[in-house]
């Protein structure tokens, strides 16, 4: 069997890879060692929120900040990608997001303040449309907390939410009595939420802390797979809104996303086989001919036309620390990084070195030799948190840079029939 | 509070602690002044090993001998400081053989138990050692815990009368015709200056003694000499694990909790403040370790540090040494005529509470009080026990640490870090160091200890850099993803960075 596509890595680049790849009608297969950090990460696409990221203002306009990015940093995987097909590989998220029903919205025009699990706001670009919610103009918010869950703890959050807004936010802890003998984690306690007893429990505790016409600001734990219709219930029987702040892990945003996007895959016809490291490759002629994995004590071998690589980085296992060197897993790429390992200063907004290391791409996201530029192989497409030169955890782009490289790599790759260029 | 006391000690290490309430429990009234937190120096920076004495038999004999004694009554008297893991020594077959009669000959002298057992037998136990073990003894080493240890010992202090003042460093003494009548404080929160009237000042400023006998115009010559640590996320071995082998680099393992305490070397160094570790020297000490644990390297590192032993060479022979070989006990009034003034340097955690013996002994006497040392006879107990809490109380799951716990870290506390409270409670000691607990914690106390946001942001990212400064030495492997992932929820998904918080303390 030839595949047309191999996509390495299930994160939402290889996802965007694997989405952009089987739209142009391809055969289309996602081999992976594990879930990608979508089960870690907001379930927010982040496109740009600082720029530069020493600035103390978020963007609130991420086209224009990325157009003059694009300018300025030209070793960054948007300068790679452009500004054109980071706006294509928006269109078409949202347009899947719709299909696979759970719908995003946003506009590349705007970034959208969130609050997050501390009370800091941090700007966004793609949402769940049941987050379409201000809280910057909302009048009356209320915080709150659920005592079961050690993840959150809404005074603290309310607290810091109003030095930003500059007045008063009210926050409540409500116990669901549970009763389980255990901590909850978020995805539990979402679990839980879709018994319609215990959701009705929830909905009599937020009536007593008196929420309606206000913005109620609760963790993300309205249900695993039936939020929307929790959200709804809620929304409806106290007639107010309801905004899910995103957890520690596990997070049930981001599970939403993964779980509602890998169906949408497979309904497409993408293959997947998941829970084994691409462990063995073979490349003649700069191209790579095949790649495998070892499942039940035998190789297993994948032949593919071209390969997206959407590894991960050093937080997905694409790349991997060692104590003078770092590695690339797959095909064992020259990684760009720069001379001093880390700085002091954990929060330091500059990003950590650590960070930008990475593979170097050309303007179609073929792996490059850092010091000469050359092509190492032509079918393969590198997409994600893989990528060198940047930072997402300061830029607020992680989950920006994984659509949008994803996708081109998914078209390119679709395409095929490339050289060095 | 008085300003009067009879006796101020210098250092809130296992030697001060230890010596504070010695004084207070022959009924001498004492004030302990710690310029940080209790074990903050040495005692908080070292290997966790409660010596059987073993690791001594050869090369130090005496010093051997007051080990196994102290260790039979700290296992009494301290269990809440102690886990009781038991000990091994393996020699393998890159080892001298004949050093291991030697050893056996010590421990026999030393009065310390032996047992051997085959490598076989130990290898079902303990499956993360060398299979080229040829040699394997039981000995009766433990793990103990320097801050608790510290901490219980104020406790039984303070129940006895003592007072204690930490983040309050000693700048100065009044003297009057060469004799010390008090110690200038500074607290070093505020920057406000006080003066303390004593009869007598006990010097246990460890690694520091010497600069702080300076600030009284004395003269110790100790020589600062550092030792490397590192923190497997793990339990590597159930026993302490010790080479047994002429003391050298990276022979000692110490399970504590959920980790595994790895190391040392010994280097002379710059100064008492130097404890940060390299990633030179860690890697050194992997090489070694690699010998014992095969695997070592493939192991996920969480941390290294460093401690610094104070190395004392006397000055003018042994004039004024009223010593053991181990520890040194410095009247300086026989050097220099300066009356009111004893310093203790030297010794091992291990042996603190015959140091602070052989040291309230000798003041006593000059007090005139006649009391006999009984610290030996009363049991001491940890400030925050670890009771068995419910399930659904804890708020950090590696160290199960619960509510109740970070309640009485607290509790007599204005203010107070979450190093504070993680010394006392061992909050974000395990292998997620803080990535989860640390937030959990900060929401806690902001609610609980109705802090102001900005204090409670403020604990919060001070806790998290100092995770991340011990971090940095080790940050490759399993750790780096890690790093990864807490940049991932403090930077990327809490946008923590962006929030103002109190100053940093400088
Ligand atoms: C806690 C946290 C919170 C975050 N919050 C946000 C946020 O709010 N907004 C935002 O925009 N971004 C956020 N990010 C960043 C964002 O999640 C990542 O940048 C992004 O998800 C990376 O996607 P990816 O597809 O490149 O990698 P991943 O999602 O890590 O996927 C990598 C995939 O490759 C697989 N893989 C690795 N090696 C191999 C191999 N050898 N063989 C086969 N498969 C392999 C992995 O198993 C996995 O399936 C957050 C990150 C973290 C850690
Ligand atoms: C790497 C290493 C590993 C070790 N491992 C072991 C082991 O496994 N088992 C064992 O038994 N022993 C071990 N030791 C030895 C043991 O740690 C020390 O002997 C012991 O901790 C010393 O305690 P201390 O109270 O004398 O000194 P410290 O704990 O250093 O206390 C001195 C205190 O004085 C304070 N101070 C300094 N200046 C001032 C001032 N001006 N005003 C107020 N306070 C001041 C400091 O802040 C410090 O807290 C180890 C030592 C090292 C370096």
């Amino acid at each position: 069997m030839m595949y047309d596509v191999v996509v390495i890595g299930a994160g939402l680049a290889g996802f965007s890879a694997a989405l952009a790849a089987s739209e142009s009608g391809k055969k289309v297969i996602v081999v992976a060692q594990g879930m990608g950090n979508l089960y870690s990460a907001s379930g927010y696409i982040d496109f740009l929120g600082y720029y530069p990221t020493t600035s103390s203002k978020p963007v609130l306009n991420p086209g224009k900040a990325l157009e003059q990015l694009i300018v300025e940093k030209t070793d960054h995987p948007y300068a790679r990608i452009g500004k054109e097909n980071i706006s294509r590989s928006f269109a078409a998220f949202i347009k899947a997001s719709r299909e696979m029903g759970l719908p995003y919205t946003g506009s590349l025009e705007t970034n959208l303040l969130m609050p997050t699990a501390v009370g800091a706001l941090v700007p966004t670009t793609l949402y769940p449309q049941s987050a379409e919610k201000d809280v910057v103009f909302s009048r009356e918010i209320v915080v709150v907390g659920i005592k079961e869950l050690v993840d959150f703890y809404p005074a603290y959050a309310a607290e810091n939410l109003e030095r930003q807004l500059g007045r008063k936010i009210r926050s409540v802890w409500v116990d669901l009595g549970l009763n389980v003998g255990r901590e909850l984690n978020s995805y539990d306690l979402a679990l839980t939420l879709e018994k319609p007893d215990i959701r009705n429990r929830l909905i009599l505790k937020l009536k007593e802390a008196d929420v309606q016409n206000k913005l109620v600001l609760i963790p993300a734990v309205l249900g695993v797979n039936r939020w929307q219709e929790v959200i709804s219930e809620i929304e409806e029987k106290l007639q107010c809104q309801v905004l899910e702040i995103p957890t520690l892990p596990p997070s049930v945003m981001g599970y939403r996303l993964a779980q509602s996007f890998k169906l949408y895959l497979k309904k497409k016809g993408v293959e997947f086989i998941i829970g084994f490291p691409v462990s063995y490759v073979k490349c003649t002629d700069r191209r790579c001919e095949e790649v495998g994995i070892i499942a039940n004590e035998r190789v297993k071998k994948i032949k593919g036309y071209n390969y997206c690589l959407a590894t991960g980085g050093i937080l997905g296992e694409g790349l991997k620390v060692l104590p003078d060197e770092i590695k690339e897993q797959v095909f064992n790429l020259p990684i760009k990084k720069s001379k001093e390992q880390l700085l002091n200063d954990f929060f330091n907004s500059e990003g950590q070195p650590l960070s930008h290391a990475g593979v170097m791409v050309n303007d179609n996201l073929q792996p490059v030799n850092p010091q000469t530029q050359a092509v190492i192989l032509t079918n393969v497409f590198v997409a994600g948190a893989t990528l060198a030169s940047y930072d997402p955890f300061v830029e607020k782009s992680g989950n920006g840079v994984a659509l949008a490289s994803g996708y081109k790599a998914g078209v390119l790759a679709a395409k095929g029939g490339f050289s060095d260029e | 509070m008085t300003n009067k006391v009879q006796v101020v000690v210098i250092g809130g290490g296992a030697t001060g602690t230890g010596i504070l309430r010695d004084l207070a429990l022959r009924g001498i009234d004492s004030l302990l002044v710690e310029q940080n937190d209790l074990a903050t120096g040495t005692s908080g920076r070292f290997h966790g090993l409660l010596h059987s004495g073993a690791r001594y038999v050869v090369k130090d004999l005496h010093s051997a001998e007051e080990c196994i004694q102290e260790n039979i009554i700290l296992k009494e008297i301290a269990p809440d400081c102690i886990e009781d893991t038991g000990g091994m020594f393996i020699a393998t077959k890159n080892d001298d053989l004949s050093y291991v009669n030697q050893w056996l000959e010590g421990c026999e002298k030393a009065g310390i138990n032996t047992g051997e057992v085959s490598a076989q037998e130990l290898l079902k136990e303990e499956p993360a050692l060398t299979p080229d073990i040829v040699k394997a003894y039981y000995v009766p080493d433990a793990a103990v815990d320097g801050f608790t240890l510290a901490a219980a010992n104020v406790l039984s202090a303070n129940k006895a009368g003592a007072q204690v003042k930490t983040y309050t460093k000693v700048v100065g003494f009044k003297l009057e015709q060469n004799k010390v009548r008090g110690v200038y404080l500074q607290n070093k929160r505020t920057g406000k200056e006080e003066l303390v009237g004593c009869d007598y000042v006990i010097n246990a400023g460890g690694a520091w003694a010497g600069q702080i006998a300076a600030l009284a115009g004395q003269n110790i010559n100790i020589s600062p000499d550092k030792g490397v640590l590192v923190i497997f996320n793990h339990r590597i071995t159930n026993r302490v694990l010790n080479h047994l082998r002429p003391p050298g680099d990276g022979d000692i393992f110490v399970p504590h909790g959920s980790v595994t305490v790895f190391g040392t070397t010994s280097r002379l160094t710059s100064s008492p403040d130097d404890n940060e570790a390299t990633r030179g020297e860690v890697l050194e000490l992997l090489a070694e370790g690699s010998n014992l644990v095969p695997d070592l390297k493939e192991m996920r590192l969480i941390r290294a540090f460093a401690g610094v032993r104070p190395i004392y060479q006397p000055e003018g022979g042994e004039v004024g040494r009223e010593a053991t070989r181990d520890f040194t006990l410095i009247d300086h009034s026989r050097f220099t005529g300066l009356q009111g003034m004893v310093s203790v340097v030297g010794g091992k955690l291990t042996t603190f509470r015959l140091m602070a013996k052989v040291a309230v002994d000798m003041v006593a006497g000059r007090l005139g009080i006649d009391k006999p040392c009984i610290t030996h006879l009363e049991k001491i107990y940890a400030p925050v026990p670890r009771n068995g809490a419910k399930p659904g109380e804890y708020l950090c799951q590696c160290e199960m640490v619960t509510k109740k716990m970070l309640d009485q870290a607290v509790l007599e506390k204005e203010q107070f870090s979450l190093s504070d409270v993680r010394r006392l409670t061992r909050l974000g000691m395990g292998p997620c160091q803080g990535t989860f607990c640390t937030f959990r914690a900060a929401g806690y106390y902001h609610e609980s200890r109705g802090l102001k946001v900005k204090a409670a942001n403020k604990l919060l990212k001070d806790h998290i850099e100092e995770r991340w400064k011990g971090s940095k030495a080790v940050l490759w492997g399993q750790q780096a993803q890690e790093a990864q992932l807490t940049r991932g929820i403090y930077l990327g998904l809490l946008n923590l960075e962006r929030l103002d918080s109190d100053r940093h303390d400088v």
